[in-house]
């Protein structure tokens, strides 16, 4: 058979629907169509946009959704709270009618959640330590992430401090931190100043790696590498083009620090080394909580704090994974 | 193979020595009256007589040096506050097993239990035992543990009739004290092998093993579980350091007489040479597991990457 | 053509993506002969891979057949109980579009259909041995295990060339190169002795120079073991050094199917000529390469008339009114075209692809077919 002339099967006739014949009548349907090349590019445009598929994601997640919600509620109302009419304060001991101190009192009317045994409203109590341990670990979170973020940059994108880091890194590591941590409370007497730092000099080094490793992957994309041969500085690629990228990875420790500085704090408390009795915090009320958990009529002292303390971990828990799991661009499916 | 051990073996080594050091000079900062029981009541030169014969006097490089040939002699100084004038590590020694115990029991039960539990979850990935498990993980890592071993005591010794204070001797008083210090450790080990898990599932591998027609559990335990478990190594030293710490509240909360409620109480009684023994202890302990886990990733893996842990880009 | 094996019947196939449905194979019809050796040759996207992983039922989590049947013949009174299972002028069959459970495909997977897939340097587990992996297919399919597992493996090592098989046995992926690992991962494929060896692009991964090496083993292991070879690709010189027949996808369907002399002297559809035209060894010097323009359609979006007659410069106004049916130009070779019709105006193929009859004859137009 040659190549250019006709088949010598004879060629069939295919049925063409009636409607189209009727319209276009055969001679036009075989009649060569123009063609026109824009009509030959179907590739629809992408309108991918990350930080709106980021948040679709989150938002499919209800649990965290919900949770971030409750969260916000408790962070603006352990601030607003103290300003709320019929607070009491939380050092202050309320008094019966015949002048002894009302301690360890159910919950009733006056006292929401009732007083401790010295007598203090815990409903207050209860807030207050909130708001005190929930600086902390924002603090803590804060600290951490301003120096984590600055060293990973440099450690990941400076190749020359990369070994130096990496082996300083892999010893640090194996500190415990809480060692560290009974020991710098140790020596530098409790306070919130004092178990913010020690906590702090220590969790840093988690978020440096954290952040070195994403630095690592984007370092040599090609529009890094772009960047460098134009002579761009090496300050300007690190903020412009390197950080955008680590958001997701830092919110997520960020988030997951916090939960953590909170726990070091209830558990520095119990060693004895935690905030003075004047300064109200969750570990300060767990520990008095913890005295008089043996006795069912009093343990409500040890499971109100704990109670909000559950909420509050878990909420920055599920919301930080939840958070970095949106962020991944695999999910965005 | 080899030459890749003893290297990470002296990296383990310089970094106790490393740990040793900080640790040390730490403590020598903490206050004079950890030295001395009536501190109140002594005078200035009976101070000044005591440091120099303690020779906290000298400069901390000398303090240093010290330390470390006594180290080698086993030799951990004298408990001065504790335990009048006996040596540190005679102290030690007593409380040593039963911590070991209570640690070694924890981490098996952890693995016992986490391992599996992780491995389910992987398989029913997105079913209810998955989403059963993830809330009891989330519960556990976000929770402080000092806030849960608290609950464990409090309704664990009501519902099961168990005394308060531990007796060695009888195993139900081991029962709670055993859970407690698990539990951090079994929700670490079933998150990360089912993720490794559902990792490994993804890969090209696992779809060739199937086209070859393996089963499903064939492909579930010897492909997928073999390759996750090797990183899992890496876990080890981790959960030694969580039992480590998890040990100090657990003991002194169930009056248990081994190494972590003696720091506690060390630390009140504010006696600086035993929490120096006590520390440098821990961070033996620490570094054990970093070895034992270096150790099993050679065994495991035959790739062997010289940039495991720490160095590597994920 | 010899007797039928596999026959794909009006396949539709759909994935969910992004809430949206992409329409990947829009009715496919093929049929598999025994012992030939058949090409699927499609640009990326035209639908060959996921028609194949429908042999094995290795479609990804978010697809499924929508509708159409897939009938394998010659199992005999083995799967009778299989769902979809039937008789017809063929034969026995099952149909693999029914089955429902992964245990379904058990029996079909290895012993009656394998498949090599792409990349050789992800697919053997890195922590086993590659004489284990081996032996593993041996035992599940051959009921072999210990000392006559190990030397049938040594065998099959022998038989795809790797050189010291005895020592290969023990080694890891990783102490191989990537031919190497290949080989390895055809002798898995030939130890689970199967009907149909499925392709998926197995020269893609590798050197030009190994490219040839591996043609030539698969080859051989066709005669030798008898196999009915499916062999998924793009490239053409691939595709005339191997095939006994072709057939060429586009946006999910098959537009022509033919022995491989008729495709590549005799091609019918506008869009085998563009692809034949693309050959850069007929492109002449100082001259612009061929190319085709546009890109193929986007099959979130239904597709009316024929798929490439937005990109045909030739194409005919009924062309994207309604879809052409097949056209039978010989007993073996029929093409989806409304140019066979008869109330078509006669148009002629590019000038271009007379080059291709007279490549077919030269020496140097050897090349243009991979060498032999």
């Amino acid at each position: 058979m040659s190549l250019i002339k006709h088949p010598q099967v004879e060629r069939l006739e295919a049925h063409v629907s009636e409607a189209l014949t009727k319209e276009l009548g055969e001679k036009k349907l075989f009649s060569v169509a123009p063609f026109s090349e824009e009509h030959a590019e179907q590739t629809g445009s992408s309108d991918y946009s990350y930080w709106r598929s980021t948040f679709r994601a989150f938002r499919r997640h209800w649990v965290a959704m919900g949770l971030l919600v409750l969260l916000l509620a408790i962070l603006i109302f352990t601030f607003i709270q103290p300003y709320l009419p019929g607070q009491f304060d939380p050092n202050a001991i309320a008094n019966a009618e015949n002048g002894l101190p009302l301690k360890n009192q159910p919950a009733d009317s006056v006292h929401w959640l009732g007083t401790n045994s010295i007598g203090q409203d815990l409903w207050a109590r209860v807030w207050a330590g909130t708001r005190n341990s929930l600086i902390i670990g924002i603090s803590v979170a804060l600290i951490e992430a301003a120096i984590g973020i600055l060293v990973g940059i440099l450690w990941g994108y400076v190749r020359q401090l990369d070994f130096l880091l990496t082996e300083l890194y892999n010893i640090l590591d194996n500190i415990p931190t809480t060692i560290v941590l009974i020991l710098v409370s140790f020596l530098l007497r409790p306070g919130m100043s004092t178990i913010i730092f020690a906590l702090s000099i220590t969790g840093w080094i988690g978020m440096a790696r954290f952040v070195r490793n994403q630095v690592l992957i984007i370092r040599d994309r090609d529009y890094n590498v772009a960047s460098r041969t134009l002579g761009t500085s090496t300050w300007r690629i690190m903020t412009r083009n390197l950080l955008p990228y680590l958001v997701s990875v830092i919110m997520l420790r960020m988030a997951l620090s916090i939960p953590g500085a909170i726990g070091s704090e209830v558990f520095i408390t119990y060693i004895g080394l935690g905030l003075p009795i004047e300064v109200c915090s969750l570990g300060n009320l767990i520990n008095e909580g913890r005295k008089l958990m043996m006795s069912p009529n009093l343990r409500y002292q040890l499971i109100y704090p704990t109670i909000i303390l559950s909420i509050v971990t878990v909420s920055f828990y599920i919301i930080g994974n939840a958070f970095s799991d949106a962020a991944d661009p695999r999910n965005h499916l | 193979m080899l030459k890749y051990l003893a290297k990470r073996v002296a990296r383990s080594l310089l970094t106790l020595f490393f740990i040793l050091t900080i640790v040390f000079v730490l403590v020598r900062q903490m206050p004079i009256e950890g030295y001395f029981p009536n501190f109140e009541k002594m005078t200035p030169s009976q101070i000044e007589n005591g440091l120099h014969q303690m020779g906290l006097d000298q400069p901390m490089t000398v303090q240093l040096a010290n330390f470390y040939k006594g180290l080698l002699h086993g030799d951990l100084g004298v408990s001065r506050v504790y335990n009048r004038g006996k040596p540190v590590w005679d102290i030690l020694k007593t409380k040593i097993p039963i911590s070991i115990q209570l640690g070694s029991l924890s981490i098996l039960f952890s693995m016992l239990v986490g391992l599996p539990m992780g491995i389910h979850m992987a398989q029913r990935k997105g079913k209810l035992p998955d989403h059963l498990g993830t809330a009891f993980i989330v519960l556990i890592q976000a929770v402080p543990a000092a806030v849960y071993y608290l609950f464990i005591q409090l309704y664990g010794t009501e519902l099961m009739q168990i005394k308060l204070r531990f007796d060695p001797g009888d195993w139900r008083s081991w029962i709670l004290p055993v859970l407690s210090l698990s539990l951090g450790n079994i929700a670490y080990y079933a998150m990360w092998i089912r993720r490794y898990m559902v990792d490994e599932s993804t890969k090209d591998y696992v779809q060739l093993a199937r086209i070859k027609g393996c089963n499903g559990s064939r492909i579930m335990f010897r492909h997928i579980f073999r390759n996750a478990f090797v990183p899992m190594a890496q876990y080890l030293p981790t959960s030694f350091l969580n039992t480590v710490i998890g040990s100090i509240y657990i003991e002194s909360l169930w009056s248990i007489k081994g190494m972590g409620g003696l720091l506690v109480d060390v630390i009140h009684k504010q006696d600086n040479n035993m929490i120096l023994g006590i520390v440098l202890l821990f961070a033996c302990v620490g570094i054990i597991g970093l070895i034992l886990g270096d150790v099993l990733m050679v065994l495991f893996d035959p790739r062997i990457s010289f940039t495991k842990k720490g160095g590597d880009g994920a | 053509m010899g007797k039928v094996i596999l026959s794909v019947r009006n396949l539709h196939v759909s994935f969910t993506l992004r809430g949206r449905e992409l329409h990947a194979l829009r009715g496919v019809d093929l049929d598999v002969a025994d012992g030939e050796s058949l090409s699927i040759v499609g640009e990326s996207g035209s639908g060959k891979s996921v028609l194949n992983k429908n042999f094995i039922g290795l479609l990804d989590q978010n697809g499924r057949i929508t509708s159409g049947e897939i009938r394998y013949y010659g199992m005999g009174d083995k799967l009778r109980h299989y769902p979809g299972a039937g008789v017809d002028e063929n034969g026995d069959y099952i149909d693999l579009a029914a089955f429902k459970k992964n245990e379904d495909w058990l029996r079909i997977r290895g012993s009656e259909i394998c498949m090599i897939p792409q990349d050789p340097m992800t697919s053997l587990n890195p922590l086993k041995s590659v004489g284990w992996q081996i032996s593993e297919a041996l035992m599940l399919h051959r009921g072999m295990k210990g000392k006559m597992a190990y030397e049938e493996t040594i065998r099959i090592l022998e038989d795809v060339r790797i050189d010291n098989p005895r020592r290969r046995y023990k080694q890891y992926p990783h102490e191989l190169s990537g031919g190497m690992r290949q080989r390895v991962v055809i002798a898995i494929a030939i130890a689970c002795n199967p009907r149909i060896l499925i392709c998926d692009e197995p020269t893609t991964a590798l050197d030009v120079t190994v490219q040839a090496q591996v043609l030539h083993l698969l080859r051989e292991l066709k005669e030798k073991y008898r196999l009915t070879i499916i062999f998924i690709t793009h490239d053409l010189g691939v595709v005339a050094n191997v095939a006994d027949r072709v057939a060429v996808m586009y946006a999910g369907d098959i537009v022509e199917i033919g022995l491989v002399d008729e495709i590549f002297y005799d091609p019918r559809h506008p869009y085998t000529w563009a692809l034949l035209s693309s050959l850069p060894q007929l492109g002449h010097r100082g001259e612009e390469l061929y190319a085709i323009q546009g890109t193929p359609p986007n099959l979130f979006q239904e597709v009316t008339g024929d798929a490439f007659a937005a990109r045909n410069p030739q194409a005919l106004v009924i062309d994207s009114l309604q879809a052409p049916p097949f056209f039978d130009i010989t007993p073996t070779h029929r093409a989806k075209t409304w140019l066979l019709d008869k109330r078509a105006p006669e148009l002629s193929p590019p000038e271009a692809l007379r080059k291709v009859r007279e490549l077919g004859k030269t020496p140097e137009g050897g090349e243009a077919h991979g060498g032999s």
